[in-house]
């Protein structure tokens, strides 16, 4: 078999000597060898009580631990089913323990050994013994509960049903056989509702009735001994009968039950998984979705990255894990295998912890408590459990790599914004740079054969060029500044007008042949301004204008209280900015396209509005009706200081100061044109 | 026409373009002015300029561009300005036939150099002297003779085809690809260190000191030139 060694399947019950099965049938596995524990689940399961259910979860917690693959399969033909199941998986060997059951059983849906024998075919039945003392597997018998008892008094109480109706409607009309169908009817129907030991009693019953009150009232008991005995035998066999096929029944619907809620639960999950991004939602999900299924407080703690070490074990609330489980924790994370009650690692514990254990590695653990201390996890819910965790983890394994493939998105984005900054600086930088070189190159080489005309032209231009290069730096600057958050706006309340006659000063030279004119509306205040950045706002502003307009064109500057503030626009009669692009222009490294001259990194408008920001303030651009970029940008009064029913009072002072503030230079826009 | 020699300028900054225009014109040089390379094209065919000073980074199309489709049609050599300061960029158009490049910032003299050595280029290749003399070193291309302060030197072929290549294009940048192409034929265009072995036994040969050459110069990253004056 391609050198593989072919699995087996071991069959494992709820009983002590089933974890001896196991153990022995672990000491044949050779190494990379798969086998598998089944449990077979028939009708009699749903009769376990609390210590089976817990011996049952121990065996096949065992069999796992000790690498086998645990499997329970309902099955009504148990035999059948863990034929079919080892056929499947291409086990060639069933390993089952000595038979302790009375052969009997085996018709009451017990696995019969020598039923799987007969039908094994190709694959080996494997008997071990266990060794351990025949009468340490008796169980105590259980004592019947109150509910089994009533059952009994019902059977005898339709029984007796049925003798008065015969009495009364059957034996004074009909023949005699008739009274025997009634009292078939009532066992069949015991034995539907009620079970395989009340539809006994009824047939006894039955019988005895119809002997004592409809045939040997006489006392002629002898001659209908053998028609009782056949009546009996018949009412016997169909009332186990049916009980025992509605038992099959009722199991199977009981197991097609719990699968499908096992499968909804899976279900749910997982569809509520796929709507959720972070770890932490998906964590949170699962909580609530596992304790649920297991009807337990499920809680989930994230390792930070998979094998990291354990202390970064995030606690998204603190207050949910003692220091003690500290401990737990670090072991199941470190050996991703799960720990805690009803395992043997830290058995002591009151919970149980499971590892969300994905490709690589652990990646948090489950802590699953059961409402009652002392309670312990049935098989099933380990299954549940078991595929619940491995599709929660698979889940945060996806949400880690999204996350993952986010970051790395995110930082190529980072770098390809850094290199086009770089590459946008360096030729801002370079182009002034180099015509200051350029030109004082030439004025060095060429000096003596310039004429005075061209000679003062190249001092200008390296004039003009050092100016440029001061700007642009000074807008590196604050970009960085403002990237950084280490800008501050220092405001002092300050006109506004102001700050534009320094501007206008300050660009002179580069304001030759651009008619500049300026529009104060009336009653301008003082607004809260810092100086130096405002007027990097008009000086990149006016720039621009010049920049983007034909030489000759008007460049406006208007200013007018509003609402708010104070708003300041400057206008141009360049070709505008495409009206889709209108809110991008102030985004990093817009440029206006089709415009030949694209000196600039686009940095200007975003340092503009991260500057505006810092006052409280807005800017916006929009194109002229008659050709033009207008752009606009606010300075904020204070709220107590804007239109309103309480602000008159304070508006009025605003002005006053304004007014004074203004007189000492009523013409500050005394510039060149 | 006029005598003076035509330069069309492809040049988007008008600070750049100004200084350019008045150390050219006092230079003697008629000046051509385009802001793109749609307005150069056209001013190419329509002006026929002598030479053309490039920038590669143009508001509309790659300067690149421009070089592509003018070389479809014309051999007019191309001075190229990049101010990225890459050399890969440089490589690139020289590959596509730029006959030399500048890297912002330059200062004047460097470019007038590289217009005089193109022009005279030009006008070489019509006069075909096969005597080429610069400093102390000699070369017959005749009688494949190689003299130096004086002494005749014996080199290989492959040096004295390598010699003769740089020779002919004496002032003007050579790029790796285009040397190897050019000596070892089309199949060798990525073996450098061919030419950095050969680059060496020349310089030895024919330097006075083949760390500071007078003659073999390196432009790092691109290739060598070979001095003019």
């Amino acid at each position: 078999m391609d050198g593989v060694p072919a699995p087996f399947v071991v069959a494992v019950s709820a009983s002590a000597r089933a974890a001896q099965l196991v153990l022995r049938a672990a000491a044949r596995v050779t190494a990379g060898e798969r086998w598998f524990a089944v449990h077979i689940e028939t009708a009699t399961d749903s009769r376990m009580n609390r210590e089976e259910h817990a011996l049952l979860a121990a065996n096949l917690g065992l069999a796992e631990q000790l690498g086998a693959e645990t499997v329970i399969l309902p099955a009504v033909d148990p035999v059948g089913e863990l034929l079919r199941f080892a056929r499947r998986h291409g086990a060639t060997q069933i390993l089952v323990g000595k038979p302790r059951h009375p052969r009997w059983n085996s018709w009451l849906g017990r696995l019969s050994v020598d039923k799987l024998a007969r039908r094994s075919d190709q694959i080996d039945i494997c008997i071990l013994s266990d060794g351990a003392p025949r009468a340490v597997e008796r169980p105590t018998k259980v004592k019947p509960d109150q509910r089994q008892l009533l059952k009994y008094f019902s059977a005898a109480g339709l029984v007796s049903l049925c003798t008065l109706f015969n009495m009364l409607a059957i034996q004074p009309y009909l023949p005699l056989r008739n009274v025997v169908m009634i009292y078939l009817l009532g066992v069949i129907v015991v034995a539907r509702y009620l079970g395989r030991g009340p539809s006994a009693l009824a047939a006894v019953l039955s019988v005895a009735t119809f002997d004592l009150v409809f045939i040997s009232p006489l006392g002629s008991a002898t001659q209908s001994t053998t028609i009782d005995a056949i009546t009996f035998g018949v009412m016997l066999s169909i009332g186990l009968t049916i009980s025992t096929l509605t038992g099959h029944l009722s199991f199977q619907v009981q197991a097609a039950r719990e699968r499908e809620q096992r499968m909804s639960a899976l279900f749910a999950m997982s569809r509520e998984f796929a709507t959720l991004r972070s770890c932490e939602e998906i964590a949170l999900a699962a909580e609530r979705r596992i304790g649920d299924a297991v009807g337990a407080e499920a809680t989930v703690r994230l390792v930070d990255e998979p094998d990291h070490l354990p202390e970064a074990a995030r606690d998204r609330q603190p207050g949910r894990w003692t220091t003690a489980e500290q401990g737990i924790v670090d072991w199941v994370i470190r050996h991703n295998e799960r720990a805690g009650m009803g395992t043997s690692n830290h058995a002591e514990a009151t919970a149980v912890y499971l590892p969300l254990s994905a490709a690589h590695g652990c990646l948090g653990v489950l802590r699953v408590r059961l409402a009652q201390v002392g309670d312990q996890l049935s098989s099933e819910q380990w299954d549940l459990l078991k595929t619940l965790t491995s599709v929660t983890a698979m889940a945060i394994e996806r949400a880690r790599w999204v996350d993952a493939a986010e970051r790395a998105r995110l930082d190529t984005e980072a770098e390809r914004l850094r290199n086009s900054l770089l590459s946008a600086v360096s030729h801002d930088l370079r182009t002034p740079l180099a015509a200051i070189v350029g030109s004082s190159s030439t004025l060095v080489e060429l000096g003596e054969k310039l004429g005075p005309e061209v000679r003062h032209e190249m001092a200008e231009a390296i004039l003009d060029e050092g100016e440029r290069l001061n700007r642009q730096v000074a807008n590196l600057l604050d970009m960085t500044r403002l990237g950084n958050g280490s800008m501050v706006a220092h405001k002092e309340w300050q006109p506004v007008e102001e700050v534009i006659g320094v501007v206008l000063s300050r660009l002179h030279r580069l304001l030759k042949g651009f008619p500049v004119e300026t529009r104060l509306g009336p009653g301008l205040p003082p607004v809260p301004l810092d100086h130096g950045l405002i007027q990097q706002v008009l000086v990149n502003l006016v720039e621009n204008a010049i920049k983007y307009s034909p030489p000759g064109t008007p460049i406006t500057l208007s200013v007018w209280r509003d609402q708010e503030g104070v708003v300041v626009e400057v206008a141009d009669r360049g070709p505008g900015i495409p009206t889709a692009d209108l809110e991008r222009a102030f985004t990093r490294f817009y440029r206006v396209p089709a415009v030949s001259d694209r000196t600039g990194a686009g940095l200007g408008l975003t340092i503009c509005k991260g500057i505006l920001k810092l006052h409280d303030g807005w800017i916006r651009a929009q194109n002229r009706s008659d050709g033009g970029l207008a752009v606009q940008f606010l300075l904020p009064l204070p709220h107590s200081y804007r239109n309103g029913r309480d602000g008159r009072r304070v508006r009025r002072e605003a002005a006053l100061e304004s007014q004074a503030e203004l007189k000492p230079d009523p013409c500050p826009l005394n510039h060149p044109s | 026409m006029s005598s003076e020699p035509s330069v069309l300028i492809i040049e988007d900054e008008p600070q750049i373009r100004r200084f350019l225009r008045v150390s050219l014109e006092c230079q003697g040089y008629h000046l051509i002015e385009a802001q793109s390379v749609r307005e150069g094209t056209l001013q190419a065919t329509q002006a026929h300029p002598d030479i053309v000073i490039l920038d590669l980074g143009l508001p509309d199309l790659d300067g690149m561009e421009f070089l592509t489709r003018l070389r479809e049609w014309s051999q007019m050599p191309v001075i190229v300005l990049s101010a990225r300061g890459r050399e890969e960029d440089k490589v690139v158009a020289l590959d596509a036939g730029a006959n030399d490049y500048l890297t912002k910032p330059f200062g004047v003299n460097e470019l007038l150099a590289r217009l005089r050595v193109l022009l005279r280029g030009e006008a070489r290749s019509a006069a075909d002297s096969p005597i080429y003399e610069v400093g102390e070193l000699r070369v017959d291309l005749s009688s494949r003779q190689v003299i130096v302060r004086g002494e005749q030197l014996h080199l290989t072929p492959t040096q004295y085809r390598l010699l003769t290549t740089m020779i002919k294009h004496a002032g003007k940048v050579l790029t790796h690809r285009q040397l190897l192409k050019e000596v070892w034929g089309p199949h060798s265009v990525r073996e450098h260190q061919y030419l950095r072995v050969y680059v060496g036994q020349i310089r030895q040969k024919i330097e006075s000191d083949p760390t500071r050459p007078r003659y073999l110069l390196t432009e790092s990253g691109v290739g060598y030139r070979f001095a003019a004056e």
